[in-house]
């Protein structure tokens, strides 16, 4: 049994046990945070290793911003003289790390020399700590900056740049250094797939979202690094790595369910359709072979609830929890990581009127609950739930708005009215908006 | 597995009709729930939304359910023979195979069924499932890379693809990947191309549907 299993470069850290796993060779990943199983191929050989956490930790693809051109990435040698044309964003906008290393270069280069003039052209210019000052001393150094948009600058052959901006036209002649478009390793598609992963948009293993930072993933004790994670890794990668290591030795000491309610499968009602593996923004389910049925593993779930409101075969249900009754009239169901704290803000008879209950997530909704809820023709719900990069369960934002979206076309498709269902967005420190929200939807005008 | 999709509930209500008091949906727990078209949640949910509508009709009824784990297998289906007795309705959330033997075993009772039978397929994505065999009796996979032209290609044709498929799609729907597209990529990456050089006779479709309506025995099982 490892401590941490690294796919990809290995960091040390002598309080912990590591092995190192190309992320090529990895066949499989079962089991849970402290109890990982991996299958990987060494030497034609197949291997198995347990390990109580996983770190994805690979470089970016990158590539020039135009092809030929170098780019100002730390280890480009910079001209000592000659006019400098910078060009960030082209192509992709630079992560602010990048934003960051071109107004250094651009400002340490006018800095140098005196007889050369410095171009810096981009299409936005993300501030972090300290960026403003460099960008603030690059002007006064003399570094001129244009912000282009995308399609108005073109560099028709090397060393010469035409720009394009309200009517004006411009023609520069320097050497031209581009911002590096990076791109997420090729080994992350089948990292994110063997360890049920939901990438990114642009195939990073970290998805953007609040609840993820900075190197979790939606599966507990998988953790991303560097270019397995995001650009927005570059730059802090040093205190990282630290919080990851970190991390992994506190769960080593402590490892405890994240949530307290155990979930569990009935082994009599599950068929293994996988619907609730599949479903599982936390990769917490998994078969049992013994059972012949599918399990949650408590240590992975983080009580979403989604397997629940998803099984087909209505298998899996919380232990000890009752059958809730359900009484008709307005009902407003606030999820338990947006709405329920912003609620608390408010006084304790904004709920008068309505029939209000905390959901773990919008991805628990069950649409047979919905329809029991509007029994009299005046009986409405409103469904308080997160914006989709807040959601702490990844999808369950969208899973929702398909339930909601699914429930409403059924009812209008019956004449049983339109829009009785509506999911709402709200973040904890929004109970302005929900207290006006509550009023409307009491008034029948949401 | 058999994939399904439940009927429109308008659908399902016209059927249904006006001349009842009771009415049993019976869930199958094999195939349709897998494909989420007919398990023990959809037959909740329906009931629910029955129960609402007729409601708001102001016609009194009863709904009753239960779920099943096969309704193609005569053993499962007695196992609820009360309940389906008692009922004026049946409303079968099985394939068809499952409603046609839930009539076969009660040839006394309307009943009715609640989803489209549409293929037999695999599950592609959460919530999406692919056709990939139509039954036609003779299974000729080892000779087209397995990838089946007769389910994937829209022609079922044998001999290479029409002149209809263009970058890999079919020109039927561009949503469609063209099957002998598939084929030929499947036997190139295996070196397996000189399969395609044996030209294929015209298929014997006794085995499929021109032959009537199928039946096969197990001599080892069978002693009918």
């Amino acid at each position: 049994m490892y401590d941490v299993i690294f796919l990809g470069n290995q960091l040390k850290e002598p309080s912990l046990t590591t092995l190192q796993v190309d992320p090529e060779a990895l066949l499989s990943c079962r089991g849970r945070v402290g109890d990982f199983s991996l299958r990987y191929r060494d030497n034609g050989q197949v291997r198995e290793e347990k390990t109580l956490a996983l770190v994805a930790n690979l470089d970016y693809e990158h590539e020039a911003g135009l092809a030929g051109f170098p780019t100002f990435i730390e280890d480009t040698q910079i001209p000592e003289e000659g006019n400098l044309i910078f060009i960030q964003d082209y192509g992709q906008l630079a992560p602010a790390h990048i934003n960051r290393m071109g107004l250094e270069k651009a400002l340490a280069a006018a800095k140098g020399s005196s007889s050369r003039q410095v171009y810096y052209f981009y299409r936005s210019l993300r501030f972090t700590e300290g960026t403003d000052d460099i960008y603030e001393e690059a002007r006064q150094a003399g570094v001129a900056f244009f912000r282009y948009e995308e399609g108005k600058l073109k560099v028709e052959e090397p060393g010469h740049l035409t720009y394009n901006r309200g009517g004006t036209s411009m023609e520069l002649e320097g050497q031209v250094l581009t911002a590096p478009l990076l791109s997420p390793s090729p080994h992350l598609e089948k990292l994110a797939r063997i360890l049920r992963l939901n990438p990114s948009e642009e195939g990073y293993l970290q998805e953007e979202n609040v609840y993820l930072a900075p190197t979790l993933t939606g599966r507990r004790g998988v953790y991303a690094l560097g270019g397995a994670r995001n650009p927005n890794s570059l730059g802090g990668f040093e205190e990282e790595a630290c919080y990851t290591l970190e991390e992994i030795a506190a769960l080593k000491n402590d490892l405890q369910p994240l949530v307290e309610d155990e979930r569990e499968v009935d082994d009599k009602k599950c068929i293994l359709c996988y619907t609730c593996y599949r479903v599982c923004p936390h990769a917490a389910l998994e078969e049992n072979e013994e059972q012949d049925a599918m399990e949650v593993l408590q240590e992975a779930c983080w009580g979403c609830n989604g397997c629940i409101s998803h099984c087909p075969a209505v298998a899996i249900s919380i232990v000890g929890e009752e059958e809730e009754e359900k009484k008709p009239g307005l009902q407003v169901l606030m999820c338990e990581n947006s709405a329920v704290t912003a609620r608390k803000k408010l006084p304790k008879n904004i709920m008068d009127g309505f029939i209000s209950r905390e959901i773990s997530c919008a991805c628990s909704l069950k649409k047979e609950d919905i329809y029991a809820y509007l029994e009299d023709s005046a009986d409405r719900v409103l469904i308080l739930g997160c914006f989709e990069e807040s959601c702490k369960h990844l999808e369950g934002e969208q899973r929702g708005q398909r339930i909601v979206d699914e429930v409403n076309e059924t009812l209008k498709s019956l004449d049983l009215g339109e829009e009785r269902v509506r999911f709402e967005r709200l973040s904890p420190p929004m109970e302005a908006d929900m207290k006006k929200l509550l009023g409307r939807w009491r008034e029948g005008q949401l | 597995m058999i994939v399904g999709q439940q009927k429109k509930a308008e659908e399902i209500i016209e059927m249904l009709g006006t001349e009842w008091d009771s009415l049993l949906i019976v869930g199958c727990g094999t195939c349709v729930t897998v494909s989420l078209a007919g398990g023990e949640r959809e037959v909740a949910a329906l009931a629910n939304l029955l129960k609402l509508y007729y409601g708001k009709k102001g016609k009194k009824i009863t709904i009753a359910t239960d779920t099943i784990i096969r309704q193609c297998d005569f053993e499962f289906i007695d196992d609820i023979a009360e309940k389906v007795e008692g009922h004026d309705l049946v409303l079968s959330l099985a394939c068809g195979v499952g409603v046609q033997h839930m009539v076969e075993r009660h040839p006394e009772k309307i009943i009715l069924p609640g989803l489209n039978t549409s293929f037999y397929g695999a599950t592609t994505a959460v919530g999406e499932w692919a056709e990939r065999c139509i039954g036609c009796g003779e299974c000729i996979l080892d000779r087209f890379g397995g990838v089946c032209p007769v389910a994937r290609c829209s022609k079922s044709l044998l001999n290479g693809p029409c002149g209809g498929s263009q970058d890999g799609k079919c020109e039927v729907d561009d949503g469609i990947d063209c099957g002998w597209e598939l084929i030929y990529n499947r036997l190139n990456d295996l070196g397996l191309l000189e399969k395609l050089l044996v030209y294929e006779d015209p298929k014997d479709w006794q085995t499929y549907r021109d032959g009537g309506p199928r039946k096969l025995t197990n001599k080892e099982y069978y002693d009918g």
